[in-house]
């Protein structure tokens, strides 16, 4: 009678134990999903947050980059009229072409898309639909 | 990047300078291009780093 009796205490003693378990899991279940629901909403506007900061970052680096273009050019027409000084200073600089030549030279240059809105261009095709 | 201006007169020395001018503009056409890729590469790294950063975290790391 006795035995019976701790058993049944014994075997719902084990059975609390387990509910007790199973309802802290649910807790801890329940907590852990309405945290991730509030990261989540929290994460798309720290993120967007984080974007912005990005695209203004990449917008002021492009600007230096255009900047330096700008001082590349620079050098780039320095150098030239370096090179224009140094070819000017050879009397042979002054020998003319033959006029013919010249005329093929000029016209062939136009035929390329990066010369073809040139003034002196334009000035040849005119002449030639003349 | 538009071709360097024609000789201007019909001298060797005219020739020799217009082709040093075009070679100018090519480097400015080159540069133009360089700077074009350096522009989108920091673009795209800098919006991948920001992308690393709110990645989702692994579902263990509760109190982040």
């Amino acid at each position: 009678m006795l035995n019976s009796f701790y058993a049944w205490v014994a075997k719902w003693f084990i059975v609390l134990i387990g509910v007790g378990i199973l309802f802290l899991g649910i807790i801890a279940y329940v907590w852990w999903h309405n945290h991730q629901i509030a990261k989540n909403a929290a994460a798309l506007p720290k993120a967007q947050a984080t974007i912005n900061a990005a695209q203004a970052n990449a917008g002021s680096a492009a600007v230096n980059t255009v900047g330096e273009n700008q001082q590349k050019n620079a050098n780039t027409d320095r150098t030239t009229t370096q090179v224009t000084n140094v070819y000017n200073s050879y009397p042979q600089a002054k020998v003319t072409l033959d006029p013919g030549f010249f005329d093929a030279f000029n016209r062939g240059i136009c035929m390329y898309k990066s010369a073809a809105n040139l003034p002196e261009c334009v000035g040849l095709q005119q002449s030639n639909s003349k | 990047v538009e071709s360097a201006p024609l000789p201007k007169a019909n001298t060797v020395g005219e020739l020799a300078i217009f082709g040093a001018a075009q070679t100018g503009q090519l480097d400015k056409a080159n540069d133009r291009t360089a700077d074009t890729i350096t522009i989108y590469t920091n673009c795209e790294a800098l919006l991948k780093n920001a992308a690393e950063q709110f990645a989702p975290k692994p579902w263990y790391d509760f109190w982040d």
